[in-house]
Formats: structure tokens, C-alpha cells, sequence
């Protein structure tokens, strides 16, 4: 530590005493404003002095005979420029026309040069250049390298989900396949599947349990207090989040918006972190006409929502999302329990819902391909089944709910005019 | 148009340590040597004639310091300009300063020599000439310590001898000799302190072994 500190010192003293040479003092002088070190820097001192008195400035005939010689080169090249077909041409094009010869061998052969007398020999270049076998060997052992890594790690990436190491790898053939796309038209529809299908791994994720943090763009299809749902997939979205860019956009986000979203996905539900107008990237423009959050929308009593089966227009999101909460508050594509909804709301042609929903309520999961006339569905699945005047609260599969309430689980059966509150009715008719 | 490159092709050579510094007084403006290559580039042969002769002495200088022979210095320093000249015909002409790049080739130039007389040494004849001229003697004293320090340098690494040739040799002050190694001021002076203590070291060795 002592003599690092004790070289450090030495080496200040003897910049310093450089300087002062340097600034005219003799040796001795410098010498003596440093007594306690002298000796040690004497000897330097000694030679960058020498050093200073040993450079010769060059004579006059050397430097005539240096101009010479270079004029002379100027003269040659002047004349070889002058009866080179490349430079015949007298205009700026000149330029680029010496340029390209200087990349192209057959050209550059026209290019004059310069004849010097070459006492010394260049300098070589910093890289060996490897020979022409040897490089073709190890470019086609490079190649089989990397087919025999690239094709596993792509198969295995094609199954990657959000969370895996190799989901990175997914998105980035993703981003390739796209950015090959022929034309803005091949672009738009390409984009619409990647986007699609992101939101599928997402799903499959969800219903798989993961937790991850996952990214991707849809449509927001209803909207309520902290809960979207997002061509598909239901969302929480904490105040915070949905207000981001209030300021620029008015009422934050509504339904139709096309929103890219950043969520973490945790014990099944997706909760947003950020949530950005996506701007237009290829996706078809939301059909939904645009309209504000309804933030006063109530809770629904019984929350058991259904999840449209995905956003029109969008492939790969017709699937129910697996993992979606059963606890989720209604969201505001639709009204609230009780309260007349216009078809237009979230029933608008060409939205996910492809159930016929006529003055009644769908709200929550999937009513697909039934009829839901004048009464309310707020449970879980109708599927293929009729609702008519009646609550089906549950799920409601396959089977005819007529005027009664069925609040339970009606599978296959018909519930006509009674009530099935909290049983089962599987397969039998329940008429009173 | 004797060089068929459009003078449009010249950068302004505006160095590095230039385009870093927003308060450089000489940033943005085409400096003096940028307007002679440009007259050069257009077939001024009187351009040409100028860069020569105002870099002439100091990379004479600079390679002097490493080559003893005043000869030999003379004839790799006139290799730097015909370099020169051959390089803005080329598709790589100088990009940064045009002084810099000259300083550039010359060490090149030098390493190029003693590579050549490291792969086929010559043996000089020896010459003892009795004479009582008194300044005659001095001037042989002189070319023996010449010698001395070049063949001392020869044993530093290629930066301290670019270092130290820039500053003794050619005689650039610390800026712009750190303009030129592309380093700031304060490394170019512990660079040379070291360099010159390395030779002193060398040049210690070598009288004690004699």
C-alpha cells in the first residue's frame, strides 16, 4: 500500500517536473524544487531533456526533395485520372463512379493509382484473412450448428407460455412473422392473429395457474369499476391504471377502446398493471361505438359473470376464458340487473356475444346461441339453451328455462314455469 | 479534376474530442485544413504543395526521434505525404484531423521500417575516422545519442513511443497531442511521465551494460 502510494506520488512529481522543463526551467532548477526526491527524478528528468534537444528539424533540400516527389505523384495520378475511363466523365458524378470502382475489383482496376516506392511495407491488416476452404468449412459447421440448436428450441418455443423462458422466443418469431408480412393488408390480418393468439396463451396460462407478468392488445368490450373485459379476457384494473391518461383522453378508457395492456397474472386472475391506448398497429377498428367508463355501475348481487366467447374479427378468442373469475363484479357492456339495456350497448352487431339477448340481461359468462328474451341471465353458462322470461342465475345448459327461475344447475333438462332454485336438474323435466 | 473525388465527399475534420465538446470554438466551422483538402480534392496543386510543407517539419521531427538516420528519416516521412495522397484518391480518405491522421501513418510508417530491418537486418559499416575538429565531434556525439534514444525507444510500448514522439518529436502541446491519441489531457501527461521514465530505465540498462 506504501509503495503504491509512495509510485503515485513519484509519478505527480514527475509530471509536475515535466511541466516545468517543459515551461523552460533548466534540470537543475526543476531539480532543486523537489530535494527530498531528486536523485529518483533525475534521471528522467535527464533524458526528457535529451529528448527535447535531440529532435533535429529537417533541412531544406529534405523537405524540396519530399515536395518533389509528391508533385510528382500528383502528376501521375493527374494523368492516369486524366486517361482512366472512369474519370472521362468531368462532373461530380465522378465521385460516386470512383467510389463504386473502388468496391467493384473489375472496376477498380480502371482506378489509377499511385506508383510509390514502397521502402517500407504496409502495414498488415489487424485480422488474418482465413483461407477460402477453411472459411467455407466452418460456415457450413456454423450452419448445421445452428440448425441443430435453432429447430428444437423453436419446436419447444411454439408451445411456450407467459412465464417460460422460452416465450420470449415465441414472441420473437411472432414479431418476425410479422414483420415478413407482404403488403399492409397481410400485415393488418397477421396482426390480428398475433394478437389473438397472445390472448390465447394468456388464457391457457390462467387456466393453467401461472403467475406471470403478460402482455397483449384487445378491445375493451365492457367496462366497469376495476373490471374490464378485454376482447375476452376479464381484467381488474385498479383505479390507478384506468385513469392513466385521463388528462389526454377524456374519461380515460371506455367500451371499444383498443387498449394494450401489461397484467400479472396471479392465482387465475389478471390484474392490469398498465393499461395504454394501442395505437394503431394493425388490428381491425373496434365496431363499438365509443362510450365512457360507467363507474356508478353497481355490483352485481350475484356475481357470476359470463365471458363472450372474444372480440369479432379476432380469430383464436372464440374459446371461454378458462380461469376467469367467478367473483367478478358485472361489467358495463351491458346494464345492470333490472335495468333495460339498448341492443346497441354491447349487443351491437358483430360483438362477442352471439346470443340474442332481447330486452333481457346477459351478464357474465357465456350465454352462446341461446335465446335470452325478457329475462335475465346472470349465471353461468347458457349454452345453446332458452331463457325466456325467466332468472337463470346458474348455469343453464342445453336445456329450456321458461318463465321459472332457475337458479341452479339446469343441464339438459327443460325448467318450464317452476322454479329450480339451488337444486340440480339433470336430464329430467321439471314442469309444475 | 485530377482526383476524381467530389470535395463533397471530404467530412469536415472536426475530431472526436471536437464533436464532444458543444463550446469547442472550432465545432461547426470548416477549419483551415478542411478548406485545403477541399482545394486539394478539387486539384489544387498548390493545396497539396501547402499541407506539405506546414506538416512537413513536424513529422519529420516526429519520426526523426525514432529513426537516428536524418536520411532515412527524411525518405519515410516523404512516404507519409505520397501515403497521404494516395489515400484521399482511395475510398477511405482521413475522417478526423487531417494532422492526426498524418501523425497516424507516420508511426505506421515507422513500424513498417523497423519490421523490414527486423526481417532483414543490415550491418553498417564501421567507421573510425580520426579528427581533431572539435564541432565535427560533437555533431558524431550527438548522432550517438540520437541513436542512443531511438534504439532505447524502440524498447517502450508502441503507445509511450507515440507519445513521446508526438510531444518531443513533433512538438505538440498536451491538448492537442491528446486530441490526437484521442485521451484526455491528464492521461497524455501520466502517459509521458511514464513513457520517459521507461526511458530512462532503458536507457540506464543499456550504458550499464556497455
Amino acid at each position: 500500500m506504501n509503495a503504491q502510494s509512495d509510485d503515485l506520488r513519484h509519478e505527480a512529481e514527475l509530471i509536475d517536473a515535466l511541466d516545468a522543463l517543459e515551461r523552460g526551467e533548466s534540470v537543475e532548477a526543476v531539480l532543486r524544487r523537489n530535494p527530498a526526491s531528486a536523485e529518483a527524478l533525475r534521471p528522467a528528468i535527464e533524458t526528457a531533456a535529451a529528448l527535447a534537444v535531440a529532435v533535429r528539424p529537417p533541412t531544406a533540400a529534405q523537405v524540396d526533395a519530399s515536395r518533389n516527389r509528391l508533385l510528382a505523384a500528383f502528376d501521375a495520378l493527374a494523368a492516369g485520372a486524366a486517361s482512366a475511363p472512369s474519370s472521362a466523365a468531368s462532373s461530380t458524378s465522378a465521385a460516386s463512379s470512383t467510389r463504386a470502382a473502388s468496391q467493384s475489383p473489375a472496376a477498380a482496376s480502371h482506378r489509377p493509382r499511385l506508383a510509390i516506392d514502397r521502402d517500407v511495407a504496409p502495414p498488415r491488416p489487424m485480422t488474418r484473412r482465413v483461407p477460402r476452404p477453411l472459411r467455407t468449412i466452418w460456415a457450413m459447421a456454423a450452419g448445421v450448428a445452428a440448425l441443430l440448436v435453432g429447430v428444437p428450441v423453436a419446436y419447444a418455443a411454439s408451445n411456450a407460455l407467459p412465464g417460460d423462458a422460452l416465450y420470449a422466443v415465441k414472441e420473437a418469431g411472432r414479431g418476425a412473422w410479422l414483420a415478413t408480412a407482404p403488403g399492409a393488408e397481410a400485415h393488418r390480418a397477421r396482426s390480428a392473429a398475433v394478437s389473438a393468439a397472445r390472448r390465447a396463451d394468456v388464457a391457457v396460462a390462467m387456466a393453467g395457474g401461472r403467475n406471470a407478468d403478460v402482455l397483449f392488445e384487445g378491445v375493451i368490450e365492457a367496462y366497469a369499476t376495476e373490471w374490464c373485459r378485454i376482447s375476452g379476457l376479464t381484467v381488474n384494473v385498479p383505479p390507478d391504471v384506468a385513469q392513466y391518461g385521463a388528462s389526454e383522453h377524456p374519461g380515460a378508457f371506455g367500451v371499444g377502446d383498443h387498449v394494450f395492456i401489461r397484467a400479472r397474472m396471479n392465482a387465475g386472475r389478471l390484474v392490469a398493471f398498465e393499461m395504454l391506448p394501442y395505437l394503431d398497429y394493425g388490428l381491425p377498428a373496434p365496431t363499438v361505438p365509443h362510450g365512457p367508463a360507467d363507474s356508478t355501475l353497481a355490483p352485481s348481487p350475484t356475481p357470476s359473470p359470463t365471458v363472450p366467447g372474444g372480440a369479432a374479427g379476432v380469430p383464436g378468442t372464440t374459446a371461454a376464458v378458462p380461469g376467469a373469475p367467478t367473483s367478478d363484479p358485472p361489467l358495463a357492456g351491458a346494464t345492470a340487473p333490472g335495468r333495460a339495456r339498448p341492443a346497441t350497448t354491447a349487443d351491437s352487431p358483430g360483438r362477442a356475444d352471439d346470443s340474442r339477448s332481447t330486452g333481457g340481461e346477459d351478464v357474465g359468462d357465456d350465454d352462446r346461441g341461446g335465446d335470452d328474451k325478457g329475462g335475465e341471465d346472470e349465471g353461468n353458462d347458457d349454452k345453446g339453451g332458452d331463457d325466456k322470461g325467466g332468472d337463470d342465475e346458474g348455469d343453464d345448459k342445453g336445456g329450456d328455462d321458461e318463465h321459472g327461475e332457475d337458479e341452479g344447475d339446469d343441464k339438459g333438462g327443460d325448467d318450464k314455469g317452476g322454479e329450480d332454485e339451488g337444486g340440480d336438474d339433470k336430464g329430467g323435466d321439471r314442469k309444475p | 479534376m485530377i482526383v476524381p473525388v467530389s470535395p463533397s465527399a471530404w467530412r469536415a475534420p472536426q475530431s472526436r474530442r471536437m464533436m464532444r465538446n458543444p463550446t469547442h470554438p472550432e465545432r461547426g466551422a470548416v477549419p483551415a485544413e478542411a478548406a485545403l483538402m477541399m482545394r486539394v480534392l478539387a486539384g489544387d496543386r498548390p493545396a497539396l504543395v501547402e499541407i506539405h510543407d506546414r506538416y512537413y517539419p513536424a513529422v519529420y521531427r516526429f519520426v526523426s526521434l525514432q529513426v537516428a538516420d536524418p536520411d532515412l528519416a527524411a525518405d519515410l516521412t516523404s512516404d507519409v505525404f505520397v501515403r497521404f495522397l494516395e489515400a484521399i484518391t482511395g475510398p477511405n480518405p482521413p475522417q478526423f484531423t487531417l494532422k492526426g491522421w498524418l501523425f497516424g501513418v507516420a508511426k505506421n510508417v515507422v513500424r513498417g521500417h523497423y519490421r523490414q530491418v527486423y526481417r532483414h537486418p543490415e550491418v553498417g559499416l564501421e567507421e573510425d575516422v580520426d579528427s581533431d575538429d572539435a564541432e565535427l565531434d560533437a555533431a558524431v556525439t550527438r548522432d550517438e545519442e540520437r541513436a542512443a534514444l531511438a534504439d532505447a525507444m524502440s524498447a517502450l510500448t508502441e503507445e509511450q513511443q507515440h507519445v513521446l514522439a508526438l510531444r518531443y518529436g513533433a512538438g505538440l502541446p498536451i491538448l492537442e497531442a491528446a486530441e490526437t491519441m484521442g485521451k484526455t489531457a491528464g492521461a497524455v501527461k501520466q502517459l509521458q511521465a511514464r513513457a520517459v521514465a521507461a526511458l530512462a530505465r532503458q536507457m540506464t540498462q543499456r550504458t550499464a551494460s556497455v
